[in-house]
C-alpha cells in the first residue's frame, strides 16, 4: 500500500494534538494508523480457500482506497492549519486555542 | 495542568525533563505519573524506569500515540513492568479521568490494605506469617533455640492497688520496652503470658545474645515499679501453628513448645525479682563471667528423669559496668 505519510510524521502530528489539545487532525492520524493495520492484516491472514482470498483482497482493496483518501485530507487539513510540512510542528496559533473538552 | 485542576487534581507537578525528574519524585512522592510518550524521543522511556526505581508505589500511565509508537512500548513494558497502563492518543479525556480516578482508588485501597496489614502484622509474633504463607501450614518446624521467659512479681498485688487502667498502662509500657531489648537482641517475641512474654532466640550467637538479653532485662527490672525474673534454656523447640486450619472462623495460633520451653518457665518462675536463671549449656558456649555466674544446680521438669544443670545470674548496674 502506497504511504504518503511516514509513520514518525503521523505520530508527530497525534504527539503534538496531546500538548495543544488540538486533536482534530491528530483523528485523522489515528485513522490512517488503524487502517495501514487492517490492510497489514489483510496481507497476511490465512486464506484456506478462495472465498477466504477473494475476502481479504476486497477488505484490502477498500482499505488502500480509504488510506489514500485519509492521506489526503490529512495533507489538505495541515495545509488548512498552516502547519509546516517539514517540521511537522503545530502551527504557533494553534497552539494558543483554548481546550475545548479537557 | 488546567484539565487537571479543573477535576479537582490540584497536587500535580509538571515534569519537563529527565533530568528534574528525580527531585520531583523526591518532593511529590506522587500515587500516579502521566508520562506524555514522544514518538521521536525513544529514549524517554528510561523515565519510567526512573520512577519504578524511586518510587515503585506509584502507578505509570503512560499516554502515547497509535502505530509503531505504540507497539514499541507496549513492548517494551511487557518486557520491563516498566508502565501499568497505556492510553492512546488522542486524549479522550472522559476516558482518561475514568482510567486516573481508578488507578487512584486502587493507590487508596492498597494504601489502606497495607496499613491493616502492618496492624495485623504487629498483633502476631515473628515467624508466624512465613508459618501462614508456607505451602503446607499445618507443618511445625523443629529446630534450635534458646528460649526465654519473664514473669512480673508482686503483680497481683499491685493489681489490687492501682486503678486497673493505671496497671495496665504500667504493664504495657514494661512489655513493650522488654519487646524493645529482646529484638535489639535478634530476638522475637512469640506471646505475651499475661503479665510477662515468652521469646526465642535463634541461629548463629543464640546464646550469647540470649544471655546477654536476659541480664540487660533484669537490670531494667531493677529499675522498674513491676520487677520480673527471667528464665532462659536452650534445647530444641516445635515452633508452628496451633489450631484448626481447615475451618474458617477458627482460632489459629503460633506457638513455640518443647520440653525447653517448659523449662524455661520452669526457670523463669524461679528466678527472683532481677535474677536471670539460665540453663548451663548456655553460658559454656556464651562464657559470662561478670556478673558472676552461681551455680544454681539441677532443674527437673515433670516428665524428665534427669535434671538440668542450671546457672543464675543477679546483674547490677555496676557488675554491667553500666553508669546511671
Amino acid at each position: 500500500m502506497k504511504e504518503v505519510f511516514h509513520a514518525s510524521q503521523v505520530s508527530k502530528v497525534i504527539d503534538q494534538a496531546l500538548v495543544y489539545q488540538c486533536a482534530c487532525p491528530a483523528q485523522v492520524c489515528s485513522a490512517i494508523f488503524e487502517l495501514r493495520e487492517l490492510h497489514e492484516y489483510q496481507m497476511n491472514c490465512a486464506s484456506d480457500s478462495v472465498n477466504d482470498e477473494a475476502v481479504h483482497n476486497t477488505i484490502a482493496l477498500a482499505t488502500e482506497k480509504a488510506h489514500e483518501i485519509m492521506e489526503d485530507c490529512l495533507a489538505r487539513i495541515l495545509e488548512i492549519e498552516g502547519w509546516d510540512t517539514a517540521t511537522l510542528n503545530i502551527p504557533e496559533a494553534l497552539k494558543k486555542k483554548a481546550a475545548k473538552n479537557f | 495542568m488546567e484539565g487537571l485542576a479543573v477535576r479537582g487534581y490540584v497536587n500535580v507537578k509538571l515534569v519537563n525533563s529527565a533530568l528534574e525528574l528525580p527531585s520531583a519524585l523526591e518532593s511529590a512522592q506522587p500515587d500516579v505519573v502521566i508520562f506524555n510518550y514522544h514518538s521521536d524521543k525513544p529514549d524517554s522511556l528510561s523515565a519510567c524506569t526512573t520512577v519504578k526505581l524511586m518510587r515503585p508505589q506509584a502507578a505509570i500511565v503512560a499516554i502515547v500515540s497509535p502505530g509503531p509508537a505504540l507497539k514499541a512500548v507496549r513492548t517494551w513494558s511487557l518486557q520491563t513492568r516498566g508502565i501499568d497502563v497505556v492510553i492512546e492518543k488522542p486524549l479522550s479525556d472522559e476516558r482518561f479521568f475514568i482510567t486516573l480516578q481508578d488507578l487512584l482508588q486502587v493507590k487508596v485501597s492498597m494504601r489502606e490494605l497495607q496499613s491493616k496489614s502492618q496492624q495485623l502484622s504487629n498483633l502476631v509474633p515473628e515467624g508466624a506469617l512465613s508459618a501462614i504463607e508456607s505451602s503446607d501450614n499445618a507443618e511445625s518446624e523443629l529446630f534450635e533455640a534458646v528460649v526465654l521467659f519473664t514473669d512480673m512479681r508482686g503483680s497481683s498485688q499491685l493489681i489490687r492497688k492501682m486503678p486497673p487502667r493505671s496497671f495496665f498502662n504500667l504493664l504495657n509500657q514494661s512489655l513493650s520496652a522488654q519487646s524493645i531489648q529482646i529484638r535489639q537482641h535478634q530476638g522475637s517475641v512469640i506471646k505475651y503470658t499475661g503479665d510477662g512474654l515468652m521469646a526465642i532466640f535463634r541461629g548463629t550467637g543464640k546464646s550469647y545474645l540470649a544471655l546477654q538479653c536476659a541480664l540487660d532485662l533484669a537490670i531494667t527490672s531493677n529499675t522498674q515499679e513491676l520487677s520480673f525474673g527471667v528464665g532462659v534454656a536452650k534445647g530444641m523447640v516445635l515452633a508452628g501453628l496451633i489450631g484448626d486450619f481447615k475451618h474458617a472462623g477458627q482460632r489459629r495460633q503460633y506457638d513455640v513448645i518443647g520440653a525447653t520451653a517448659h523449662l524455661a518457665a520452669r526457670l523463669c518462675e524461679m528466678a527472683d525479682p532481677g535474677e536471670v536463671i539460665a540453663t548451663e549449656n548456655i553460658n559454656a558456649v556464651a562464657k559470662v563471667t561478670n556478673p558472676t555466674p552461681r551455680a544454681f544446680g539441677k532443674v527437673s521438669i515433670r516428665g524428665f528423669n534427669h535434671g538440668t544443670e542450671c546457672v543464675a545470674f543477679k546483674p547490677s548496674n555496676e557488675s554491667m559496668g553500666v553508669h546511671e
